[in-house]
């Protein structure tokens, strides 16, 4: 064999295994895709929730995606508490103001950064813990106003959804 | 088999592995130097086509199986929910159900090979019988696999063909009443059928593996029907048979995909009048 034709047959050997190999992937990508969320799966990623019946100090629960988000209509003293506590001795150091749009409405998901359990503090009733906000049973984490974790196992503050205000009655999450 | 020489390999993991396994001597031994005769014609090709589609057929039915439930008053929505909500899902659908008729059409053809050129005859007998059990396999898997999308045709298509075994002297209703799990068709017949539909074609997997294995004992015959007599009536299958099988393979698929694509439903059956069903 001449080196030219053995040139040849590595170079058409190379592309035939490229090729190949990009056949493969193509084919197997919409196969693999088609374990991705599905549309109906999807459309239930979005809430819209109308705000307008909480009252001032009062809190609504609602699910999204499988989860529980806690909308509460903050008092005035609440806001304050929040807006007034030191970044620096904070567990999970964010601002009250990095966690609202506007401060009298908190959104979070209710579940517990620790592992997973859903603190209580929805209803007036809940032990609300040390700070105010929300407690959860399961291995006593406590959030404070603005669902900043405080004292408790839990490593990070209750996290804030992607959600935006359509008027001033209705809040869209997702 | 333990005693057989084992091929070289440069790479050190290859050869590690094989030392243990010789499953790459096998390759090299069955698919890479295996002497095919040398004027073997397009007719073939098809034994690669149909081996093909039975792994598209069961790569995409397994993906379908994530998506699908098999319950009377599920099933249905499970197919259009297949269709309209999971990403590709119209896509799975199509190549699954296409993939079906194209895997008869090519095997047809390899049978109609086999019987034009008499590859049936001795020494290859049990390779033809295999080839019989695989082809009666893949009918009860295909009719089995109609019923799941618990459509009119699936329904009613399942009532007939169970039904023929009542034609059994004596025992024959208490057949068909076994097979039903009921009176009717209904859904424990849907679930054991998505059970069956599941299982069968790792059968004839593991059937197909035997027709292979006793094609290769006596080698293939070929268009002249003269068995090869030297080396020099028969072509190493790699690079020779590897290529042309890929080119006959990408042909095949081409008019694949052409219905998969721009004729999805041509095959199927529609009711397009309003007809009143078998009551």
């Amino acid at each position: 064999m001449t080196a030219h034709s053995k040139d040849r047959r590595d170079f058409l050997q190379l592309t035939g295994f490229a090729f190949g190999a990009v056949g493969v992937a193509c084919a197997a990508a919409p196969m693999i895709n088609s374990l991705n969320p599905a549309k109906d799966t999807l459309a239930l990623a979005t809430t819209e929730v109308d705000i307008s019946a909480i009252p001032v100090g009062g809190s609504k629960t609602v699910m999204w995606r499988g989860k529980p988000v806690f909308i509460k209509h903050r008092t005035a003293e609440q806001i304050q508490e929040a807006e007034e506590v030191d970044v620096t001795t904070l567990i999970d150091k964010q601002t009250d103001e990095e966690r609202v749009k506007k401060p009298e409405w908190l959104v979070v998901v209710g579940v517990c950064t620790h592992l997973g359990c859903i603190p209580g503090g929805q209803k007036p009733t809940d032990a609300h813990g040390e700070y105010h906000g929300w407690f959860c049973p399961c291995h006593g984490s406590h959030y404070d106003t603005s669902g900043r974790i405080r004292k408790g196992p839990a490593p990070k503050n209750l996290m804030v959804p992607p959600y935006e205000f359509i008027g001033d009655t209705k809040i869209k999450i997702g | 088999m333990g005693s057989t020489e084992r091929a070289e390999f440069k790479n050190p993991v290859v050869s590690w592995i094989d030392e243990r396994l010789p499953v790459f001597t096998l390759m090299q031994k069955e698919y890479g130097v295996f002497p095919t005769p040398r004027n073997f014609n397009y007719f073939w090709n098809f034994g690669a086509i149909a081996m093909f589609m039975l792994i598209t057929m069961i790569v995409s039915g397994i993906v379908l199986a994530m998506h699908y439930t098999a319950n009377t008053e599920l099933s249905f929505d499970a197919v259009e929910r297949i269709m309209r909500d999971v990403n590709g899902g119209w896509l799975l659908r199509y190549i699954h159900m296409n993939g079906a008729s194209f895997f008869f059409v090519a095997v047809y053809i390899h049978i109609f090979r086999g019987m034009y050129y008499g590859s049936y005859k001795r020494p290859r007998e049990l390779l033809w019988i295999l080839g019989v059990a695989i082809f009666l396999l893949m009918m009860a898997t295909a009719f089995i696999g109609y019923v799941l999308p618990w459509g009119q045709m699936s329904l009613w298509g399942a009532t007939v063909i169970t039904n023929l075994f009542s034609a059994i002297p004596l025992v024959g209703d208490s057949i068909v009443t076994l097979l039903w799990g009921g009176f009717s068709v209904d859904n424990p017949t849907l679930t054991r059928f998505f059970a069956l539909h599941y299982l069968l074609p790792f059968v004839i997997f593991a059937v197909v593996f035997l027709h292979v294995w006793a094609l290769h004992v006596t080698g293939s015959n070929n268009p002249l029907g003269l068995e090869p007599q030297s080396e020099k009536d028969t072509l190493p299958f790699h690079p020779y048979y590897t290529m042309k099988d890929s080119f006959g393979l990408v042909v095949f698929l081409i008019i694949y995909a052409l219905f998969i694509f721009y004729m999805p439903n041509a095959l199927g059956h529609r009711i397009t009048t309003p007809r009143p069903t078998r009551w």
